[in-house]
Order: structure tokens, then C-alpha cells, then sequence
């Protein structure tokens, strides 16, 4: 186990949102069986034994085939053995000697090593293998029991067992009830068992996969892990053992607290010192991850830090709140999970989380900071942790948390924009694009990107050429804590327009399409739409003369469970129209039964961005009026 | 220390005089850095670049030792600049080295320093690394890495830093790389070569370096008889020197095969060894010299393996076809015993290996393909070749590791020529998946030069016909059939294949097109063949406003403005093959309409590609008809006609935008 994300915003260079649709109809592996168990022997050391079968029958489910066993200063793979059959062939051995040992780190440097065998053989194969990791020096949790990592896989027959001695309490989160038995005078037996397991298809707009899966976590309640015992019986204990990893960490150097108080000295209220100090860790710091034994759950000291310049996300995090405690201001230090928004709140434990962030409070308000990634603006709730559940951490012990989310409207994107067009369909566009909040952080890195990239990423998406662009520009807010970035540009155009003998035929909004790439077929899984956002361009066009409008447009508004789209064309002058279109998308869940309905809604937004106007020249449209 | 307080006026003078960025700017020694180089903010040759190469400098040189014997040793030193966040990885150094056997490489004299511009007092800080943040981690048993991380990167700070790498590999000196991911000020490369070692040099990219050489004399000790003794031997050696400067960092860019290909690099290849006293052991001289070497390394084995499936292809062999179907049977025989496991190679496993696993990679299916061949008669030859993804051969340097894996060319007793490959699933005999479709290839044959063109070996085309009517409700129902041959039948049926199912492809199809399916079906899909055939009947929801229908007649845009969006581009375009596409319409208008307006017939070409496109339409009683021809003539678009030929894409694209306006007869 062990926690230090760091935080990246990518760029992404489409305005088309797009999702990989991977959905398959047959089975592409089956798991004919799926044994593991745990022994524990004491707090200390333990045996942890998988057995496991599989038929693979085509490509896409070679990786329920392929071997990763990781290991780490906690554990350690101490006996293999495995065969490999090709259809119509003979049973291959595969040995320990067979698979490829790395220590690999994409941090800069931890204990971890991997064992992996990827294997290549005809299809239909059959793959068999077992192997044993010892524990030792703590457990913090028993290896998670996960039936299905693939979908399109299904499950024939699986089972978890623990074996306990009789004095460790343990705790355990699953759907299913374990037999438990006495094995014998002095252990007693957890056993889960999996009867058929149908595949999981993934569909656009899946809830979490395992979330389908009935998966088994459980820990020692009482642990010790690197001889640091702890309780996980609540997350009040939990808590403490995480405070403990912490304290006596804190420290900062004489020097470097007085070079805090001196540059907060003149700041006019808490709100701005934080903002001097997180500015301040951004320009001094940067994030590095090392992630040795203990180290990939406690801290390096402050101290190191503020030496080397460099941390992980706890370390990085420890520095910030004593920092801020330096000068009077209320922190704590918040572990968090990067991946999964809720936690499983009956199942306390360090294991479903991986990163630190830090809650500052100055008076009556809360500042979220992260502190790996100095481009995150001040106060942002990025999307990796915006309505996530936490652990914030305090000498009394831990409190489970919710962090704030935005509301789906403040996570925009619009297009302001003024075409001038011309009667050879060629248009000059004054172009401004404006993402707030979550859609800020995919257009962020905008401001990162050379001349040339800039004007491909404008250029991108859009259903005409660029053949001239000037003055590219752009600016980044952050007005109560709610960042956005405007791009602005002057475009030249030759094909705004497609033009005939008397008409021209104009798209009503070239600059956005939708494209969700929705099957049509029966929908198995529940809609889910984790992050909701917003759409809202304004084109005012202005017509060439001599044309006038042939098409008309009534406005058009739609409400549904899902999400708004509609849109306005209006003409205030003869030769001027103004084109809105909108489109939101609420986040939340839906039953299956109401794909039908969702895919309406999808596709009639979809028509919207595609509206095509049609322009006559004038003497034309009269004499046939 | 005194000294510096007069550089400041130096610095104020030099504003001054010049404007711009001068060489002095930049320190060119190690171990100094300027105040230039601390202070800038930007690069003037990219501005958004998050980091910039300073300086960079390997120095490689052999030593010899009576217990090691020779080494390569490469001194490494390169100073960065970090000017914004997402630089601040390159305070983190990760060197690989390898191990194998016995042979290893050693990371030495690993040492950096961090200099930093106080704001407020302007004095220089300088940290340096510590010996516990260096690490090594084993990436596998022979490819090692050396990590470390320095103290107090910051946005600002000129990091500077340098290693000696000591390698038993001595045969193999490292390709530099002028050019990178950032920009780089200046970069040199120094290597001196003992008279025993000849080596060839390989260069590449667009961008300009220098070179010069001189020879001069070195000696070293060997021991003489066992009392400890030594003795001198004196050589000569020869140092080529390299350099480049203000070298644009590399970007890549849609349409290329390789980007790597075009980095400025000069490569290093061990051409022969002549140890005193001994005989000239050669690697490499000329592309024969390369073939003896290839079939000495293993490709002889593939010739040579003893034909499986003799009952079966016994029986093909008595059938009354020709030869060439005899061919196809045999390629189907053996790909339906051998499934190819997607992976390209040079080198076949041995049969056994092979016939167990059931799956190999494409060279052990053509290494059974070719026994069997071999055993009924057939003259058959292994064409040795780089695959696109890369980079291209260049015939006019003979290089070892020139190619990275063989097809078959068999020479039927009429002359024919058909090319083979096991790795094309979706191919036939001639039709080779795209990233075998090289421009030069060679016969394998120590004997003799031969090269062969793969780009061009078919006649590739699409022909798309659609018949329908329109409705007074507002829908197109028509039947489309797509005919595609040769390497687009290739492309095709890949894509097709991509699919889990029919119903998949359908629905993708109805989604990308905005089209209802009624039916479909789909022919040639499993047999080794050279076409495909789609035939879609569908139904399209069009346009009805008031007295107007308007609409579009083509249901698909083969070419999408996205793909040249790039208003400039400095690498070419490489497309997969040439192809001609033919779109061919009629289609019925209801009754109670006539045509109020349709587009004008025009042609755009480019000639000097070969590439045209053309749209004619005509209406006859109430049936509209069009005929449009697009043809890719050529495969390589250099990077001088781009805006040329993107003007020539987007006209072709326009055509696709085309609309026709129904009015109702009043």
C-alpha cells in the first residue's frame, strides 16, 4: 500500500467529445477457476496462495491471461509454477525462471517489483498457474479477491479463504457471507465462494466496473505494519495510526520560519497569506516520488523538503500545513482517493486510498490545496477529488469527510464568436472560446503549447479550414476560486459556407459537435454520468448581401431527467442572424430502462449543432416568394 | 570573487552592442554557467518550450586494459534550463545501462549541480546531489537504469550534470542525437576511434551540423611476460568531432510513419575490427556482405526448415489448378495450422517451437510457407526489409541493422511474381498489410543486388455504387455496394475484422453516417482473397423545409478536412498506398418535386502528385445521377507542396458539402 499521486491536466485537443466504445457481444475468456487464501500466521507474516484456470478463445481477453505479481519490502513471490496449452497443441511448462522480473518504477524510485509473463499462444488456449507470495513485516490488509479484472470474461468458480488465528479479529466488506468454521484448535476459517460469474460488457457511460463484481476486501482489525501497530476498527483509529505516521514530522527550520512569517507579514487577510504560501510551495517545490517500505505511507520530514526541494504528495502536503501552522492558521492533512469518489464508509482502511491534499481553514471557510501540481489555480477542487470522500487527519483521530463539488453549469464551455461571410463562402471570424471549472482543466494546457500548436488546437474539431489566423491570445482567471481560460483568435476562412448558383448553405454552428458515439442497441448496464458540464455558443453571422434567408428556425427548448439542449436563431436585422446553441448534461445515474430515452435526448442535441441555414440572393427568393 | 562585481557592466554593455541572443550568452564550459542562462525566461527558438538543452556533450574514447581488454568509454555532460512547470522532470536523471553475461557497463563519476538566482541578494546558489537520492533499479535482467533526483529544481534553475559511462560493448558506440523533444543550444559529439576499430557513419535529419576529423598517435601498456613487466605499443587514432547549434526541438505530426526517422542524428556502425597481429574480422562492407551475415545469424534456418503437412499439400500439388491457386492453398494450409500471433520478426523460432505453440510471428509462418514452396519446386526467395513504423532503409548505406524482418517473393516459370507475407490476415497473394509497403526492399542474396519496390504492387481501388429513391417524406432509401480491391479490400476488411461482430460494424456505420440499416451482407470476408464486397440497403432522414427538400449526395465523406487542419507542416506526408475511388449515384426524386438547383460539375487536380478529383452530375425525367472519381496517385507528399496540396484537400473535401435543393411543383 501506498499513497503518492501527483496531479496532471492534460490538454485535450478536440472540441469533439469522444469516448471509446469497446463493446463486444461473445465471451473472450472464460476463468474456469479462480482459488486464493490467506494464512496469516501472526501480525507479522502470513502465506498468500492463488490458484487459477483460464480458457482464453481470442485476443481481447489475453489479458485475463497475462501474469502480473506484484511484489514489495511487505512481500515476496516465493514459489511458481504454470503450463500453457495451445488449442490442438502441446502443454508448454511455465516456470518461475519464465516470467520477466522488473523493478520498474514510473515515480523516480520504490521497493516495487513485478513479475509478469504475457503468453502468446494459438487460440482457443488454456492457461493454469499458482504461486505463493510470503508476508512479512506487517499486514495492513489481506489481498483484495477480485472475480473478474476483464469484461466479456465470465467466472465458473471462484473462492477466497482466510485463515485466521483465533485471537486476531478481523473485518471483511462483501456482498457475499463467508462460511466460517474452525479449522482448527486455534484458527478459524473465512470462506467465500463464487458460483458462475456472467461477463461484464462495458458500455459509454458505465458505472465503475467493480461495482458489478462481488468483491471481498478484508484486514486484520488490530494491525502492524513496519512494527507500527494501529487499529482500523474505525476511522477515528485509523486516523490516529495515520496522525502518528505524521507528527514530530512537522518541523520547520528556524530560518525557514521566519522567512514565512516575513512574507506573510503584510497580507491583509488568511486568505491571501495561504495563497502567498501555496504560490510560494510552487515555486520552491516540486513533486518527486520515492516510495520505500514505510515510506509509501509516512512522510519524508519536512525538514528534507525544504533541503532537497522535493516531495511526494504527503510530504509536499506536511510541508504546506506547518507552513501554514507557522503562522497561525488552522490545516490538516487529508487523505484522499484519487480513483474512486466514495469510499466504502462501513469498511475502514488505508488501502482504499492514495493521495494527501490539504484542508486550510482560515476563520469560517475551507480551502482545498493541492500541492503536487503548482498550475492547479488557488482554492480549485480539481476532478480527481471534487465530491470525493476523505479522511481528514487530526491529533484526535480521523473524520470522514465529503468534499464540495461544483454544480454540472459551472462547467462550461462556449464559443462567442462573429463571422463575417462572404457570398464565395469564404468568412472572416473573430473567435472566442471560454472553458470554466472542470472544462477548464482539459483546455489548461493551452497556454503551454508553441504558436503552431495553438492554432492546430483552434483549427481542431471545426467543420471548416483555417487559412489565415491572427492575434491568438489567451487569458486565465480564477474569480472566487473559479478558474477559467478565454482563447481568443482572428480567423480567415475559405470554406465557411458551401455556395450553389443561388443559394448558400450555411452550418449554424461549425465550431461544436457532439459525438458520444451511442450504441442503439439494448442497453444492459445503468447510465452513469460522472461529471456533468455545459455547452453554450453564440454565433452572430453576418450575411453577405444581397442574400436573405430562405430556412426558418422556430426556437427550440428541451428539459429532460439527463440534461438541457435547445436552441435560438433570431435576426434583429435583415442581414444579421444570431445563433445560440446550448446543450447540459446533468451528472448522475439512471436506470437501463431509460436508455431509449437518454439516446433520444443525445441524438436531438446532436441535430442542434448540425443545423444547417440556408441563404438565397435576394432577387431570387422574390421572384419565386 | 572580486572579479564579479565588473560583470555586470559587461552584461549591460553586451545589451547594448547586440541585440538578439549571441553564442556568448551561453557558457560553453562545463562547470560555468552564465547570467544569461539564469536569467532567461523564454527560448527564442521555441517559445513555449518548457526546458532548454543548453549544452550537451558526449566524449567517447577507448582505453585498454591487459584484464578487461578494450572498452568504450562516453564522458557525458549536459546543462538544462527550466522554464516552466512541466520542466521541472528533467531535475530527475535516469541513465540506462546494460548487462549481458559477462559484458557490462558501469555508470561512474556521476555528479550534478543545481544553480539558482537568488531574487533578492542576486547570488548564485548552487546545490548538489546527494548520494542518497541516486538509485539503481533493474528493469530486466539485462537492461539496467541509474536514477537520481537533484535538490532545489525550480522553475529558473540551470541544472548541469555528468557521467561516464565505461561499456565492455566496445563494438557499439552510442547514435547521438542532435535534436530532441526540446530545444537544444548547442550539442557536440566527440568520438575517437583506435586504427582497429573502423566504423561506419550514418547521419540523419533536416537539420545542419559540422563535422571535421584528425589523426593522431596514442599508446598504451600492455604487460610482457608474467614478471610484471610492460611494454608501449603505440597507434593511431582518429577523433571525429561533431557539432550543431540552435537546433528546433522535434514536434510530431498526423500522416508519418516514423517520426524518429527524421531527428538529426549521426549513428556509429562497427564496419570490421583488426586487432595487431590478427585478421580483419568485418562486420559489415557492402549489402552483401550484409546478407552473408544475416543468413549467418539465423536466416539460414529459415530456409532450411523440413516441410510439415506433407499429406496435405501433396494432395494441393496434384490438384488440376494453376500455380498460382496452388500457392493460395498452400498459404491457407499453413496459416490455418499457424496462427500468427500480430508480431513482425526477422527470426524464426525452430519448428518445434512453432508447431507446439500453434501461433508464431510472421517470418516462422513464412519460414514453413517457404519449405513447402521450396519442396514442390517453386524458386522462392526471403525479401529482407524495415517495416514503416521504422523508418526507411537508405540504400546507399549498408548497415547490419538495416531490416527487422523478411517476406517471400516467389518467381512463377511465366514470370509472374507474387509476394507473400504470414502477418496479413486480411491479405492474399501481392496484398501485404500497409506497414510492409516499402519503397525498397531486398532480394536476399549475397550473390547479387537486387531491390524491389513494395509500394506500388496492385492496383488498389474502392467503387462505390448507390441506387434509391428519394421520398415525399423525406427519406433516401437506396442500396449501397462497396466493391473495394486489393490493399483497400486490405484496409476494408481490417477494419471490418476490428469489429466483434456484424452488428458492430453496422452500428458504427449508422452511427458515423447518420443512416438507418435495413439489411446487409458481406462477402469474401474469409478466404484468402483480393476483394470485398459490402452491400448496405439503409434509409437517411433528409432535410424537408416548407417546399423544400434539400440534400446531400454523399452519404459518406471519404476525406475529412481534419486530417490536414495544419495550416503549415515540416515533415511529409506519408500515406499508406495509392487508390483510386470511384462514387457512383442515381437516385430518384418523388413525384410532385423538380430540381430547383444543383451543384456545378468540377474537377480539381494535382498533377504533380498524380491526384485529381472530379464531380459530375446531370438529372434525366426524374432520376439525378453522379459520378465522382477521386484518385491518391502518390504516397509521399514533400513538406514544400504542403499548402499546395492541402488547398487541393480541402477543394476535394468542399465537393463533399455539396447539397441539392428539391422544390415542390405547385
Amino acid at each position: 500500500m501506498k499513497i503518492f499521486r501527483s496531479i496532471t491536466i492534460f490538454v485535450i485537443f478536440s472540441l469533439h467529445i469522444n469516448a471509446v466504445v469497446n463493446a463486444q457481444n461473445s465471451m473472450n475468456a472464460l476463468i474456469t477457476k479462480s482459488e486464493a487464501s490467506f494464512t496469516m500466521k501472526n501480525a507479522q507474516s502470513g502465506i498468500y496462495s492463488v490458484k487459477f484456470s483460464a480458457i482464453i478463445f481470442n485476443n481481447k481477453g489475453n489479458d485475463v491471461a497475462k501474469i502480473f505479481i506484484y511484489n514489495d519490502s511487505f512481500r515476496t513471490l516465493s514459489k511458481f509454477s504454470g503450463t500453457l496449452t495451445p488449442d490442438n497443441g502441446k502443454e508448454k511448462k511455465i516456470r518461475i525462471s519464465d516470467l520477466s522480473k522488473t523493478e520498474y518504477s514510473q515515480g523516480l524510485f520504490s521497493d516495487d517489483i513485478y513479475y509478469t509473463y504475457f503468453p502468446e499462444a494459438s487460440y482457443p488456449y488454456t492457461i493454469n498457474y499458482e504461486y505463493q507470495i510470503e508476508y512479512q513485516n506487517g499486514i495492513l490488509n489481506f489481498p483484495p479477491f477480485i472475480p473478474l479484472s476483464d469484461e466479456k470474461c465470465a467466472l465458473l468458480e471462484g473462492s477466497y479463504k482466510l485463515i485466521i488465528p483465533n485471537d486476531v479479529n478481523i473485518s471483511y466488506y462483501s456482498t457475499l457471507e463467508p462460511v466460517i468454521t474452525q479449522s482448527s484448535s486455534n484458527q478459524t476459517e473465512y470462506l467465500w465462494r463464487i458460483n458462475t460469474l456472467n461477463p461484464i460488457e462495458y458500455e459509454i457511460f458505465s458505472p465503475p466496473f467493480h461495482r458489478y463484481l462481488p468483491i471481498i476486501l478484508a484486514e486484520p482489525v488490530e494491525f502492524s505494519y513496519d512494527k507500527k501497530s494501529g487499529s482500523q476498527e474505525s476511522w477515528e483509529k485509523l486516523g490516529l495510526w495515520i496522525y502518528d505516521l505524521i507528527k514530530d514530522r512537522d518541523k520547520l527550520p528556524e530560518n525557514e520560519r521566519s522567512k514565512v512569517i516575513e512574507m506573510t507579514a503584510d497580507a491583509k487577510s488568511d486568505i491571501e497569506k495561504i495563497k502567498i504560501l501555496y504560490d510560494y510551495l510552487g515555486k520552491k517545490s516540486r513533486y518527486v516520488s520515492i516510495q520505500l517500505g514505510i515510506g509509501g505511507l509516512q512522510p519524508f520530514p519536512v525538514e528534507e523538503v525544504v533541503k532537497t526541494g522535493f516531495g511526494d504528495c504527503k510530504a509536499l502536503s506536511l510541508y504546506m500545513i506547518s507552513m501554514l501552522n507557522t503562522i497561525g492558521i488552522e490545516a490538516n492533512y487529508i487523505v484522499i482517493s484519487s480513483e474512486e469518489k466514495r469510499l466504502i464508509r462501513e469498511f475502514p482502511s488505508v488501502s482504499q486510498m492514495d493521495h494527501v491534499i490539504v484542508e486550510a481553514i482560515p476563520g469560517k471557510d475551507t480551502i482545498w490545496l493541492e500541492c503536487t501540481n503548482p498550475t492547479i489555480p488557488f482554492g480549485y477542487i480539481h476532478k480527481n477529488i471534487a465530491g470525493h470522500d476523505a479522511l481528514k487527519i487530526t491529533p484526535q483521530g480521523g473524520e470522514f469527510i465529503t468534499l464540495n463539488d461544483y454544480p454540472d453549469t459551472l462547467n462550461t464551455i462556449s464559443e462567442s464568436v462573429e463571422v463575417y461571410l462572404n457570398s464565395d463562402g469564404s468568412a472572416k471570424i473573430s473567435f472566442s472560446q471560454s472553458s470554466k471549472c472542470k472544462r477548464f482543466e482539459s483546455v489548461s494546457g493551452f497556454s503551454k503549447l508553441n504558436n503552431k500548436e495553438k492554432s492546430d488546437y483552434i483549427a481542431s474539431g471545426k467543420n471548416f479550414t483555417i487559412k489565415e489566423i491572427n492575434n491568438i491570445s489567451h487569458t486565465i482567471s480564477n474569480s472566487d476560486m473559479i478558474p477559467a481560460i478565454t482563447i481568443s483568435a482572428d480567423i480567415v476562412t475559405q470554406n465557411y459556407a458551401k455556395i450553389s448558383q443561388n443559394r448558400i448553405f450555411v452550418e449554424a454552428n461549425p465550431f461544436t459537435s457532439l459525438d458520444f458515439n451511442l450504441k442503439k442497441s439494448t442497453r444492459k448496464n445503468p447510465i452513469y454520468i460522472e461529471n456533468g458540464f455545459a455547452i453554450r455558443d453564440t454565433i452572430t453571422l453576418h450575411i453577405p448581401d444581397g442574400y436573405s434567408i430562405e430556412t426558418r428556425f422556430d426556437d427550440k427548448k428541451n428539459r429532460t431527467d439527463f440534461g438541457e439542449c435547445g436552441y435560438k436563431i433570431s435576426s434583429t436585422d435583415s442581414n444579421l442572424l444570431h445563433i445560440i446553441t446550448n446543450f447540459t448534461l446533468f451528472a448522475g445515474e439512471y436506470a437501463s430502462e431509460r436508455y431509449e430515452e437518454f439516446l433520444k435526448f443525445i441524438q436531438e442535441s446532436k441535430r442542434n449543432f448540425a443545423l444547417q441555414i440556408v441563404l438565397i440572393k435576394s432577387s431570387d427568393s422574390e421572384l419565386h416568394g | 570573487m572580486k572579479r564579479r562585481y565588473f560583470t555586470p557592466i559587461a552584461v549591460i554593455l553586451c545589451l547594448f552592442f547586440f541585440t538578439g541572443i549571441k553564442a556568448q550568452d551561453y557558457s560553453d564550459r562545463y562547470g560555468k554557467v552564465t547570467d544569461y542562462e539564469l536569467e532567461m525566461k523564454y527560448c527564442p527558438l521555441d517559445s513555449s518550450a518548457f526546458a532548454v538543452i543548453l549544452y550537451e556533450s558526449g566524449n567517447v574514447y577507448y582505453t585498454y586494459h591487459h584484464s578487461s581488454g578494450f572498452q568504450r568509454v562516453m564522458e557525458l555532460k549536459k546543462r538544462i534550463k527550466i522554464l516552466s512547470e512541466d520542466g521541472l522532470d528533467y531535475g530527475n536523471i535516469t541513465i540506462p545501462y546494460r548487462e549481458d553475461g559477462l559484458s557490462k557497463e558501469f555508470i561512474t563519476k556521476l555528479e550534478a549541480t543545481v544553480y539558482n538566482l537568488e531574487s533578492e541578494s542576486g547570488k548564485i546558489e548552487k546545490d548538489k546531489l546527494k548520494k542518497s537520492y541516486i538509485f539503481d533499479e533493474n528493469i530486466s535482467e539485462k537492461i539496467k537504469q541509474k536514477k537520481a533526483t537533484l535538490p532545489s529544481v525550480k522553475i529558473g534553475s540551470v541544472i548541469e550534470y555528468s557521467y561516464t559511462i565505461t561499456s565492455d560493448f566496445y563494438w557499439d558506440i552510442p547514435t547521438w542525437y542532435f535534436q530532441s523533444g526540446l530545444p537544444v543550444i548547442k550539442s557536440e559529439y566527440i568520438v575517437e576511434i583506435p586504427e582497429y576499430f573502423t566504423f561506419n557513419k550514418l547521419t540523419y535529419g533536416y537539420e545542419r551540423f559540422d563535422s571535421r576529423q584528425n589523426s593522431f598517435s596514442k599508446s598504451f601498456m600492455v604487460p610482457e611476460g608474467d614478471r610484471g613487466k610492460y611494454v608501449s605499443v603505440d597507434y593511431k587514432a582518429t577523433e571525429y568531432a561533431f557539432s550543431a547549434t540552435n537546433i528546433p526541438p522535434m514536434k510530431d505530426e498526423n500522416f508519418i510513419w516514423n517520426l524518429g526517422q527524421y531527428y538529426t542524428a549521426i549513428e556509429f556502425e562497427i564496419e570490421s575490427i583488426q586487432m595487431p597481429y590478427s585478421m580483419v574480422k568485418s562486420f559489415s562492407l557492402n549489402w552483401r556482405d550484409v546478407d552473408r551475415n544475416l543468413l549467418d545469424a539465423g536466416l539460414r534456418s529459415a530456409t532450411r526448415f523440413s516441410p510439415p503437412y506433407k499429406d496435405e499439400y501433396t494432395v494441393i500439388k496434384e490438384r488440376d489448378i494453376t500455380d498460382k491457386e496452388k500457392i493460395r492453398e498452400i498459404v491457407q494450409l499453413v496459416k490455418n495450422n499457424i496462427k500468427w500471433s500480430k508480431n513482425w520478426a526477422l527470426f524464426p523460432k525452430t519448428l518445434r517451437e512453432i508447431n507446439s505453440s500453434k501461433s508464431g510471428s510472421n517470418v516462422d509462418i513464412n519460414s514453413i510457407i517457404c519449405s513447402i514452396l521450396k519442396d514442390l519446386g517453386y524458386n522462392v526467395d526471403l525479401i529482407v526489409l524495415r517495416l514503416k513504423s521504422n523508418g526507411v532503409i537508405r540504400q546507399e548505406r549498408p548497415s547490419l541493422n538495416s531490416y527487422d524482418t523478411f517476406i517471400l517473393r516467389v518467381k512463377l516459370p511465366n514470370n509472374e511474381t507474387i509476394y507473400i507475407d504470414g502477418g496479413s490476415d486480411y491479405g492474399d497473394l501481392n496484398i501485404l498489410p500497409p506497414i510492409l509497403l516499402v519503397n525498397s526492399a531486398r532480394v536476399l542474396n549475397p550473390e547479387r543486388d537486387e531491390w524491389v519496390d513494395l509500394s506500388n504492387l496492385t492496383k488498389n481501388s474502392i467503387y462505390e455504387n448507390i441506387v434509391g429513391e428519394i421520398d415525399s417524406e423525406g427519406f433516401i432509401k437506396a442500396q449501397r455496394i462497396i466493391n473495394s480491391t486489393n490493399e483497400m479490400s486490405y484496409s476494408r476488411k481490417s477494419n471490418f475484422q476490428s469489429f466483434n461482430n456484424v452488428s458492430e460494424y453496422i452500428e458504427k456505420m449508422e452511427n458515423n453516417l447518420d443512416i438507418e440499416i435495413e439489411s446487409t451482407s458481406f462477402s469474401e470476408l474469409d478466404t484468402l482473397s483480393s476483394k470485398f464486397k459490402e452491400t448496405i440497403n439503409f434509409k437517411k432522414d433528409i432535410d424537408v423545409s416548407g417546399d423544400y427538400i434539400y440534400f446531400n449526395p454523399f452519404i459518406e465523406k471519404y476525406h475529412k478536412l481534419s486530417n490536414l487542419s495544419s495550416i503549415e507542416r515540416k515533415y511529409p506526408i506519408e500515406f499508406n498506398y495509392p487508390y483510386a475511388m470511384t462514387y457512383l449515384l442515381n437516385i430518384a426524386i418523388p413525384e410532385g418535386y423538380q430540381v430547383e438547383e444543383m451543384p456545378r460539375n468540377i474537377q480539381y487536380n494535382f498533377d504533380k502528385y498524380s491526384c485529381y478529383s472530379k464531380f459530375i452530375i446531370s438529372h434525366r425525367d426524374n432520376v439525378i445521377s453522379i459520378k465522382y472519381d477521386f484518385m491518391l496517385g502518390s504516397i509521399l507528399i514533400l513538406p514544400q507542396d504542403y499548402t499546395d496540396f492541402r488547398d487541393f484537400w480541402i477543394n476535394t473535401c468542399s465537393i463533399y458539402d455539396n447539397v441539392i435543393v428539391l422544390k415542390k411543383i405547385k
